[in-house]
């Protein structure tokens, strides 16, 4: 298991895509500070402080979770990229004969390409997020609350994409594994969007479309819990007044996140059923 | 007993793959699998190492039921589609290999090393795979199979992509292993190939087998003539084949595998009496060539 982690790991390194995703990432991180920072100088020339030190933080607090979002859909796109030929790919090219031929289990295979593609996902995901977070703070001095939760929250998402995109691999093949995790994943988002929208004109068909659509994909759900811990701790009181529809105003239950959880070991196991008793 | 083989049958869907194959394939032995394309050779062979499940029947190999990972240890495969991590370098292949196969660090160096040399990839291990040559690539498949030192190496037509010299490299890799007392099973369509080095052959076409035995057992008792017929026509071809003697043509020549010297002027008597002119007739040095044509011909439809 180990060994198919580890060179799970290693293809990913070798590839040039890889060093692509780096670059452009820090990129995405060098536009948001730049915001930032013109967003800070336009503030500060307010000779109001009290009022500027309201709008500041409502500011800040809208571009933060303005990145978070978009950093959550970078996260999420990377991971479903990196994983939906996982294993169909390697069924494709035929690289997997000379492999689960050998003295190894099924299941180990499918672990440890979970492994060491979770392993992958989470270090670029918890960069990401403590760099979003850690600029917002070096430039604006902005800081949110709950911001380790977050994180944990922050790395369940590509982890549930992974998973569910993994089971899929052994299931379909590459192309149709990769527009079906993707599609949920825009499902998620948009009853997300729909949930936010109800809640803010007080509709309850909508609010039941998002939190059925939170069942069938829980990212967004997660997403919310995070930015509504970031932003809407005891220092932040001002944020749940206004209307932003990449932040929460009313989070999802601590139940959701116990509902994930489920949600990926099922995944999981299904994975591996599904795999235990295919051909190849 | 190595292979033990019960009654195996697959179906993909409603195509078959193969139908109650039964084979056993005793220690020491290369046991060659023969079949044209499409035959099942791999879909058995595919079973065997796991790839694929049984629809019925069972197997053992070396003594386990199918699947069974410790045996795994003991078993070298070479797939017919010999593709691997290109990105990686043949020599971390077959270090990836060899974790897989749980070989102890230290005696992983000198066993690559080894294996290496005898496919003759010595000096291009530190090169990455994507640029070897197809032959290069199906020689470090060999490798990788050959890596744990196998009891029972099982190769899907392992020179499918190899210049003559590679061919007969593995053919006396082949034969070195057998010296060491190793088993082989040899997937091929190639019966040159499999008459050097085999002790025991299956035929198999459509699925089926349709004969079995030491390549003495499948040469003996049967003599091989060859006709020039003119004047070949349907009436000439429908009575040959309804002698029961196996029979296999090529335009105006014609091959057939008698079981019995009485048999000749049968077959002679048999063409002239339809209509057919024959000749030329003579008995043919007994060539597993034309038996296995003639069976492959005619056996599939017999079942
Ligand atoms: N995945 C599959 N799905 C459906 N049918 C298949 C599949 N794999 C093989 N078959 C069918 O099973 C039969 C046997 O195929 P197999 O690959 O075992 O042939 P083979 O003897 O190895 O041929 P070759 O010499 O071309 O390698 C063929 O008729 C093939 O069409
Ligand atoms: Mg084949």
């Amino acid at each position: 298991m180990i060994t198919i982690a580890e060179l799970a790991f290693r293809e990913v390194l070798s590839k040039k895509i890889f060093y692509i995703v780096l670059v452009l990432t820090v990129l995405f991180l060098v536009v948001y500070g730049i915001a930032l920072h013109f967003t800070v100088t336009d503030i500060s020339k307010w000779a109001d402080p009290v009022g500027s030190r309201l709008t500041g933080s409502v500011m800040y607090s809208q571009l933060l979770s303005l990145a978070l979002y978009f950093s959550t859909f970078i996260v999420a796109l990377m991971t479903v990229f990196s994983a939906v030929g996982s294993v169909s790919g390697e069924i494709e090219s035929g690289t997997i004969q000379a492999v689960i031929t050998r003295p190894l289990k099924r299941w180990e295979y499918i672990s440890g390409k979970l492994a060491g593609s979770a392993l992958m996902m989470s270090v670029y995901a918890a960069a990401l997020y403590l760099a979003v977070i850690g600029i917002t703070r070096y430039i604006t001095g902005y800081r949110p609350s709950d911001i380790l939760p977050g994180m944990v929250l922050f790395l369940i998402i590509p982890l549930l994409l992974l998973a569910l995109s993994l089971c899929g691999s052994s299931l379909m093949s590459t192309m149709a594994n990769g527009i079906t995790v993707f599609m949920l994943y825009i499902i998620g988002m948009v009853g997300g969007m729909v949930e936010q929208i109800g809640i803010g004109i007080n509709n309850g068909a909508l609010v039941n479309i998002g939190i059925l659509s939170s069942l069938v994909m829980p990212t967004d759900a997660i997403y919310r819990k995070m930015v509504f811990g970031l932003l809407t701790g005891p220092d932040n009181p001002i944020n749940t007044l206004t209307f932003n529809p990449f932040s929460s105003s009313s989070p999802p239950s601590d139940l959701m996140i116990i509902y994930t959880i489920i949600y990926v070991v099922a995944v999981i196991l299904a994975a591996v059923v599904i795999f235990n008793r295919r051909d190849i | 007993m190595v292979i033990k083989i019960d009654r195996l049958t697959k179906w993909y869907g409603n195509k078959l793959g193969c139908q109650d194959i039964c084979l056993s394939v005793l220690p020491g032995e290369v046991f060659g699998f023969l079949g044209h394309n499409g035959a099942g050779k791999s879909t058995l062979v595919k079973m065997l190492v796991g790839l694929i499940f049984p629809t019925s029947g069972q197997a053992e190999i070396l003594g386990r039921p199918l699947g069974d990972t410790e045996v795994k240890k003991r078993v070298g495969f070479l797939p017919e589609t010999f593709r691997f991590q290109d990105w990686l370098t043949g020599y971390q292949l077959l270090n990836f290999q060899a974790s897989l196969y749980k070989m102890p660090g230290s005696t992983r160096r000198n066993r690559i090393e080894e294996v290496l040399k005898l496919v003759r990839l010595s000096g291009h291990e530190h090169y990455k795979i994507r640029t070897y040559s197809k032959g290069m690539q199906q020689r470090l498949g060999l490798a990788a199979a050959l890596l744990p030192d196998p009891d029972l190496l099982i190769l899907d037509e392992p020179t499918s992509a190899m210049d003559p010299l590679g061919r007969k490299e593995v053919r006396d890799i082949i034969l070195k292993l057998k010296d060491d007392g190793k088993t082989i099973f040899l997937n091929s369509h190639l019966l040159s190939e499999v008459e050097v080095v085999c002790d025991h052959v299956a035929l198999i076409k459509r699925g089926r087998i349709i004969a079995s035995g030491s390549i003495n057992e499948l040469k003996e008792g049967n003599i091989e003539v060859e006709m020039k017929i003119g004047n070949f026509n349907k009436v000439v071809q429908q009575a040959l084949k309804d002698t029961g003697i196996p029979v296999w043509w090529e335009k105006d020549r014609v091959l057939a595998t008698v079981g019995d010297r009485e048999q000749i002027p049968f077959l002679a008597e048999t063409v002239i009496r339809n209509g057919g002119s024959l000749y030329q007739l003579n008995t043919l040095d007994n060539s597993l060539e034309n038996l296995f044509l003639s069976l492959m011909q005619e056996g599939g439809e017999q079942n």
